[in-house]
């Protein structure tokens, strides 16, 4: 048995609403030997879409059914064998976690509303392993086998109830007595639920009034949820009862069955069960009942069909729960996505293709000579605001790129820095990248000016605003050296990432006025350098190493022969050709195509 | 509670530093304490990731995981390069030299693969993609601008052709323009939901 | 060349080819740099945090007892505690707290600075574009100025276009009207042309960095052959 958690009384192992004040157990998916709630978060998203797709269900079938829930009275023992759906009320829908409310109402607007989930889950129960999902259904074994032993017990123990029971009449209903008369061996687990509700009966004569509808209904409800299942299904999972004798046995009522006897376990094993009917019409339910055809049913899968419906449904939420528990801590499994096969080869040929030719240009090509032309207008304004700096005037040299870029970035920021350098402007070196403490010696190395301490700025865009803001230069929170950045006659900075350029543009440019910001950038950041330099915001910009040979020429510096501009060349040859390639081959197989369409039209 | 509280703090911190940004003379010494709260506390949960990453793989050695051999391979990398730091200091010439010797080269030759992938998928893109006006334009651009990356019509000097040059360069601003506005303003937003405590990118 | 160059040029190499032993596929050796690499970096990083942040910024200010910076300093110390919290798997949450802030504090900074150092700079751009005194050259109209400047801002207005119809035909799958569709065709084109050009930068930040490797291995193994 277990106890209710609000009013601290005692239901069926299997009851998932108190049968003595109607409240939810909130132990449908207890499973005894496995802590399911324990390592799980409150609201476990992951099985949100399994989960949503039970509720769909359970909604579509209640839209069917149109029924009042019964939640209390001792009937409820019928009810509690909750496969039966259950209308929602409003009271409950305000009990229910508000997840659960948004869950359902999206389910029931959105259509596709478990699409992403779905598919993420599906991945997820593909990728589970049958050692996994074994481990369920042995798990689940043994609990279906504690479940049936608990309430053969407690058959046995109502039997005794009913037998001591019945020599009272004093408070037995009307209606119960004449069921009893009909199925004697149905009710004598209802009278086991009765004993607690039936000490306080006097103090609930309102209550008293409700049971019989409720009591009836809860019997059309498992009736009909029988029909649902369908008969096969509960054969097939229902292990015989080794003390269902009754099946084939006349009716007996609670009086005559003596202590010794041995009861008829389950109240709808009775053949009898047809022999309700009367009693559902006289009580005002026929209507709802007449559609079951009670009679071709075999009575003796009923009650049985119930727990395994109940069972079932468990079993599904048992192991949608060992799945979370299980991949608790793991990563969704990544949507499928078809692989690209035999294709791979296309990624080799060309990959091998393009590193012979640069090999080839490398080692046999001579280097061309520096070409002399203009660069675009950004990078023009970038040489103009560095020839513009005097002896002594200061510049921030904010090194923010990575070592992946550095061969690049070298190529161009380099000579800028010599030059820099050899007209005596003081240069002062920031970086709010880790690598950048040593990227900056290197850099320093390369352009052949005096090594100095680069700063190391934390908090990237926060960092950023920090030092904007700050005017007080003892301040802890500036790097040691580091001045009010209004002090420098330009912030030139390194970079090879557009968030890192967006944070200075951002959070230190509205700060600083306009024509502070330089910018000598690796030649991917180009394209979406253009609209600040276009709106004011930079002083310029160098993007590439050709732009940066360029303005090396035109600071008057030899740009670097770390990068052969003949191989540079050839690699762009190379994609050019490629991209050529693919559009030709785009269009024969578009013309392909038609030509195969054409016959057939 | 336990759900309010950090969206109020959340909601408590954007508007004390929004406000302190706009009162600045007023609210400045506030906003300095606050933000260098806020670094020390981005930079604690950077260690804290870094630490959470060792846990990782601690555990798929000890549990012997499939692939527990890169697990042993990047907290041995780990291991050397930080205690390298600790009893070397960060300024040591040979320590940066090592440093730079590992992760220069594998920087460097990872974006250089990327050049030899990119251009496998440039022969498939048109495949994959089929025609539609944004990779027709992104095809023509591509090539127009790969050809102006060569250097070598600036090189003829000629006028006309250097105005052309100089024009299309220009026109990437347009949609370059559009994106950083639709990004902002993508940005922005979200910002605001936290701002007014409907965003709850903590792990809620 | 001194020994130890000879050993980190090796190391480089060895490094070097297992990345580029990808285009074979993914492989052993391909994943072990990685590893590599993320270890290393790591390890760097954590040490370059610890050392001029943490020590700094955190733990000093907490030597001087008594003082402002103790007491303001008690705040982060508190947050950093929270944190570290959540490598204690049934304290994960306690993290929650220190997150928010950072979130509050990113988010605020980042309206402040994307509304004063992006939207508003690059709407005025497309705005002063028809300022009168960039129009009028010599009191006279300037056509081009003019052309231009509704070039840029139907193209702007275009490519948020295309952003906003992409998005809602995701959802909703309707057909929009003639005009609609036509506008946004002209984002697309706008846009197209813009990845052009970030397609060919990448491209040549990696062919740059391609190119520095084979000329590094080029200029180390004639350094070796040159003893």
């Amino acid at each position: 048995m277990i106890q209710c958690p609000h009013c601290g009384k005692d239901n069926l192992p299997q009851a998932t609403r108190c049968v003595h004040c109607g409240k939810d157990l909130d132990n449908l998916f207890k499973i005894e030997g496995a802590e399911a709630d324990a390592g799980l978060p409150e609201e476990p998203e992951i099985s949100v879409s399994d989960l949503l797709r039970t509720f769909r269900q359970e909604e579509d079938s209640q839209a069917e059914e149109h029924r009042p829930a019964v939640s209390s009275g001792p009937s409820a023992v019928f009810a509690s064998r909750e496969d039966t759906p259950r209308a929602e009320t409003p009271q409950e829908e305000e009990q229910a976690p508000e997840w659960l409310i948004r869950i359902r109402k999206r389910a029931m607007q959105e259509e596709d509303a478990a699409g992403e989930l779905s598919r993420k889950f599906n991945s997820l129960e593909a990728s589970r392993s049958q050692e996994h999902q074994g481990r369920v259904d042995e798990e689940f074994a043994n609990w279906i086998a504690r479940i049936r032993e608990n309430a053969r017990r407690e058959n046995l123990q109502a039997a005794k109830s009913a037998q001591a029971g019945s020599e009272s009449e004093g408070g037995v209903p009307e209606w119960l007595r004449r069921v009893r008369e009909l199925q004697p061996e149905g009710l004598e687990e209802n009278q086991a639920v009765q004993e607690e509700p039936e000490e306080p009966r006097a103090e609930e004569p309102e209550q008293e009034k409700e049971l019989p509808a409720k009591a009836e209904q809860a019997q059309a409800q498992e009736a009909e949820s029988v029909v649902e299942s369908g008969p096969e299904e509960a054969i097939e999972t229902a292990e015989p009862a080794p003390d269902a004798e009754g099946a084939g046995e006349p009716p007996l009522s609670g009086h005559e069955t003596g202590a010794e006897t041995p009861p008829a376990e389950e109240p709808t094993e009775s053949p009898k069960t047809p022999e309700i009917k009367p009693v559902i019409e006289e009580l005002g339910l026929a209507s709802e009942v007449s559609a079951l055809d009670l009679e071709e049913r075999p009575a003796s899968s009923e009650t049985l069909s119930a727990d395994l419906l109940l069972l079932r449904k468990q079993k599904e939420s048992a192991q949608i729960l060992m799945n979370l528990i299980g991949e608790e801590g793991k990563g969704l499994p990544p949507a499928k996505t078809p692989r690209e096969g035999s294709r791979g080869w296309y990624r080799f040929i060309l990959g091998a293709f393009l590193l012979l030719v640069l090999i080839a240009v490398i080692v046999f090509v001579p280097q061309a000579r520096p070409a002399t032309y203009e660069n675009p207008t950004p990078a023009v304004a970038l040489k103009d605001a560095l020839n513009a700096l005097k002896n002594g005037d200061k510049v921030l040299v904010v090194q923010e790129y990575q070592a992946a870029a550095s061969a690049e970035m070298e190529q161009v920021s380099a000579p800028v820095l010599r030059a820099l350098e050899e007209r005596g402007i003081a240069l002062q070196f920031l970086t709010t990248h880790p690598n950048g403490l040593w990227l900056s010696a290197n850099l320093m190395n390369a352009a052949e000016i005096p090594a100095r301490e680069t700063a190391y700025l934390a908090g990237g865009r926060l960092g950023v605003l920090t030092a904007a803001l700050l005017a007080d230069e003892s301040s802890a929170m500036l790097p040691e050296g580091l001045e009010s950045l209004e002090n420098y006659q330009l912030i030139l900075l390194l970079e090879d990432s557009q968030a890192d350029i967006q944070n200075w543009i951002e959070q230190a440019g509205p700060w600083l006025g306009a024509g502070k910001l330089g910018v000598l950038a690796s030649s991917q950041n180009a394209a979406l350098l253009l609209p600040y330099y276009d709106a004011g915001q930079l002083a310029g910009y160098t993007a590439g190493a050709l732009e940066g040979r360029v303005l090396a020429a035109a600071l008057g510096q030899t740009a670097s022969t770390g990068m052969p501009l003949r191989a540079y060349q050839a690699g762009l040859l190379v994609m050019i050709a490629v991209l050529l390639l693919g559009i030709i081959i785009k269009a024969e197989a578009d013309s392909n195509a038609r030509h195969q369409k054409e016959p057939e039209g | 509670m336990k759900k309010t509280l950090p969206i109020l703090v959340a909601v408590l911190t954007a508007v004390f530093i929004l406000a302190a940004l706009i009162l600045r003379p007023q609210l400045n010494g506030w906003l300095d304490v606050v933000l260098n709260w806020a670094v020390v506390t981005a930079s604690a949960a950077l260690l804290v990731a870094v630490a959470t990453l060792l846990l990782t793989h601690l555990r798929a050695i000890l549990r012997g995981q499939r692939g527990f051999i890169y697990s042993i391979i990047l907290i041995s990398a780990f291991l050397v390069s930080f205690i390298g730091a600790l009893v070397l200091g960060l300024e040591n010439s040979a320590y940066l030299r090592w440093v730079a010797a590992v992760q220069l080269p594998l920087e460097t030759s990872l974006l250089g693969l990327a050049a030899l992938v990119m251009t496998g998928a440039a022969l498939q893109i048109f495949r994959s993609r089929g025609w539609s006006l944004l990779t027709i334009s992104f095809g023509i651009s591509a090539l127009v601008f790969l050809v102006i990356s060569l250097g070598l019509l600036q090189a003829l000097n000629i006028p006309l052709l250097s105005t052309v040059i100089a024009y299309l360069q220009r026109l990437p601003l347009i949609g370059a323009r559009g994106l950083l506005i639709g990004i902002g303003i993508g940005a922005l937003l979200t910002g605001l939901r936290v701002l007014f405590g409907l965003e709850r990118s903590w792990g809620e | 060349m001194n020994p130890m160059d000879i050993v980190l040029g090796f190391i480089g190499i060895a490094l070097s080819v297992m990345i580029f032993s990808y285009l074979l596929g993914d492989n052993f050796f391909f994943r072990v740099a990685l590893y590599i690499l993320v270890g290393v970096s790591a390890g760097y990083g954590a040490a370059v945090l610890l050392l001029k942040v943490i020590i700094p910024r955190l733990i000093e200010p907490l030597k001087e007892s008594g003082t402002d910076a103790f007491w303001l300093g008690l705040v982060p110390l508190a947050l950093c505690l929270l944190l570290a919290l959540m490598l204690v798997p049934r304290t994960v949450r306690a993290g929650t707290l220190p997150l928010s802030f950072l979130v509050g504090a990113a988010a605020a900074v980042g309206i402040a600075g994307i509304s004063r150092g992006t939207l508003a700079p690059q709407l005025l751009a497309v705005v002063n574009r028809f300022s009168p005194e960039l129009l009028l050259e010599n009191s006279a109209a300037d056509w081009g100025g003019i052309v231009e400047a509704f070039f840029i801002l139907f193209g702007v207005i275009s490519v948020l276009f295309y952003f906003h119809h992409r998005l809602s035909r995701k959802g909703a799958g309707t057909q929009r009207p003639l005009l609609v569709e036509g506008i946004s065709d002209v984002g697309q084109v706008f846009l197209g042309i813009s990845f052009g050009m970030l397609f060919v930068g990448f491209y040549s930040a990696a062919l740059t960095a391609l190119i520095a490797r084979i000329v590094w291995l080029k200029d180390f193994i004639l350094a070796l052959l040159a003893g």
